[in-house]
């Protein structure tokens, strides 16, 4: 596997404020990488760097092992921040310059229309258009060159939950595909649901970078509830594998070792003379995993 | 080369501001050139006495008429620079500079696509320029031989450089200023007060460095077609000096652009 993305010591300082402190980002070949962080953590003015629009104060990164240049450009299809065409043409010559651009011809700007379901409108100006279809006439415009790499910035975001539905269709049948992609969100569910790598940035430093299922994977949470309280309390305070226990409502939540299994606890209850009436295991979520990293480092 | 050209093109060609801002152009060097019809006919009298008699000073004239025209034409300029300004402005604004760019534009190809750009309009102004000569030259002139009409020509030249120069001046500053009113604002001024007031104030009109800056070195290409004193000749070519320190001013604007797309962040 080869790396496709490597930056060492990126730093973006605006004044007295470090928008990005030396960050140390390696993206591999067919990676959905999720990078995460709250709005303002500098997500966008990393992909500004690494993109070649927004000048680095210090560091360096590299694509494919070699100097930034409009060429390996080319290689990357990216959107940033917001869809940015220009408002009096329509789709398809917003297409042409983009193909024109990149040296491609304009064969593919039907099929990549298609794809995100464009084609009827691609006559229509950019301004006519609602935000949802200016989305994926970004993502449209992405993926003409047929890139190998794709960067994109919060692609749902202001998007009712039908465009939030439809983008991330479309993400997840590029994904399938083997491209690369970079997304950069604050929706984590949005992450866990698409991503397989993600790395947290919160005021301009990397917190964690790691994969998305050994992140999850490493918490279990199960729920038992039983009308017995005290005795089931006593009970799973001996269990073996507990590495916490909270009363939540009418049921106790366990965060227990990945091995613990539902059978088990209700087996070790079942000897114990205990009926268990509620028992439900939970997989961890991004979500809480990425509350804990904000929090360790807060 | 041809690819920047085709980029720019699709760009401009469905672009009305930009059409309108050269029809209006256009039709104003149209009215601006016709004044000599109406001083052909002009008469003045004081009771009753005839004190000017205009009709003999025919500005259409061959080989004034190319003088007088590019002359009274360089004045109207500023449309196309505002043209050029507008269309630098939408594209940092609507940020489609910065998505070209993440496309996989090089700064510098961005910096010749709007050269191009400039070349563009400042042939389609010199080209109108000698059809308005022809047309007005065809309709009052006395003489329409051509080794009269050919004469002077390089005063045609000399417009091209102005313009051109000219609007990649103002591709620097609609790079330098954001907002594309305030940099039309700034360019009106410069090119009309500012440096005319500071060449007054500070340098006594005269001298290598009034000739040297930038309006001053675009101005003396063509210097005023009348004389106005016995003493003072007018000029019948286009001087050597001139055109060197515009190509300068030419080169200086279209490498300080490239430096002002280099420092910012887009």
């Amino acid at each position: 596997m080869s790396t496709v993305l490597q930056t060492n010591n990126l730093t973006k300082q605006y004044g007295s404020l470090t928008a990005v402190h030396s960050l140390d980002l390696s993206i591999e070949e067919g990676q959905i990488f999720g990078l995460l962080g709250p709005n303002g953590s500098g997500k966008t003015t990393t992909l500004g760097m690494i993109l070649g629009v927004t000048n680095a104060t210090s560091g360096s990164f590299n694509w494919y092992g070699q100097i930034p240049s409009p060429e390996a450009r080319k290689k990357v299809g990216a959107i940033l921040e917001k869809p940015c065409f220009y408002p009096y043409l329509s789709a398809k010559k917003n297409l042409q310059i983009v193909a024109k651009i990149k040296g491609v011809t304009e064969d593919r700007i039907a099929e990549v229309l298609q794809e995100v379901g464009l084609f009827d409108r691609m006559d229509d100006t950019f301004e006519t258009y609602s935000l949802g279809m200016k989305q994926r006439l970004a993502i449209a415009s992405a993926l003409l060159a047929n890139p190998p790499v794709l960067i994109l910035d919060e692609p749902t975001n202001g998007l009712d939950p039908q465009g939030i539905v439809e983008i991330r269709e479309i993400i997840q049948k590029i994904a399938a595909s083997g491209k690369t992609i970079i997304l950069a969100s604050h929706l984590l569910d949005e992450v866990q649901k698409v991503c397989t790598h993600f790395a947290v940035l919160n005021k301009g430093k990397k917190l964690f970078q790691g994969s998305v299922k050994d992140a999850i994977s490493g918490q279990t949470i199960i729920e038992v509830g039983s009308s017995n309280m005290n005795m089931l309390k006593a009970a799973l305070e001996n269990l073996s594998g507990l590495k916490s226990m909270v009363l939540n409502g009418s049921h106790y939540r366990l965060e227990v070792e990945p091995e613990v299994t539902m059978e088990y606890i209700s087996k070790t209850l079942m000897a114990q003379g205990i009926t268990p009436t509620h028992l439900n295991k939970n997989e961890g979520s991004l979500e809480q995993e990425f509350m804990k990293i904000l929090n360790q480092h807060a | 080369m041809l690819r920047l050209f085709q980029i720019e093109w699709i760009k401009v060609k469905s672009n009305r501001s930009f059409w309108a801002l050269l029809l209006l152009y256009i039709l104003g060097v149209y009215v601006l050139c016709s004044i000599g019809t109406g001083l052909m006919n002009m008469t003045s009298s004081v009771n009753g006495q005839q004190t000017m008699d205009l009709s003999t000073m025919n500005m259409y004239n061959f080989p004034n008429t190319w003088h007088n025209l590019t002359y009274i034409a360089s004045y109207l300029k500023i449309f196309l620079s505002i043209t050029m300004i507008v269309g630098i402005s939408n594209e940092v604004q609507h940020k489609t500079l910065r998505q070209n760019i993440i496309d996989g534009m090089s700064k510098v190809e961005f910096i010749i696509s709007k050269v191009i750009n400039a070349f563009f309009l400042a042939t389609i102004a010199t080209l109108f320029i000698v059809a308005i000569g022809v047309y007005f030259g065809n309709t009052y002139a006395d003489n329409m031989a051509w080794e009269v009409v050919s004469q002077r020509l390089d005063f045609v030249g000399a417009f091209f450089l102005q313009t051109f120069t000219f609007l990649v001046f103002s591709l620097f500053i609609g790079l330098l200023v954001k907002s594309s009113g305030l940099a039309i604002v700034f360019t009106i001024a410069y090119s009309f007060f500012i440096e005319t007031f500071f060449t007054w104030i500070f340098l006594d009109s005269d001298g290598i460095l009034a000739a040297a800056l930038p309006m001053n070195a675009l101005d003396n290409l063509i210097q005023f077609p009348v004389s106005l004193s016995p003493t003072t000749e007018v000029q019948n070519t286009v001087g050597l000096k001139e055109i060197l320190i515009c190509f300068i001013w030419l080169v200086v604007d279209i490498g300080l652009s490239y430096l002002a797309l280099c420092k910012k962040d887009l």
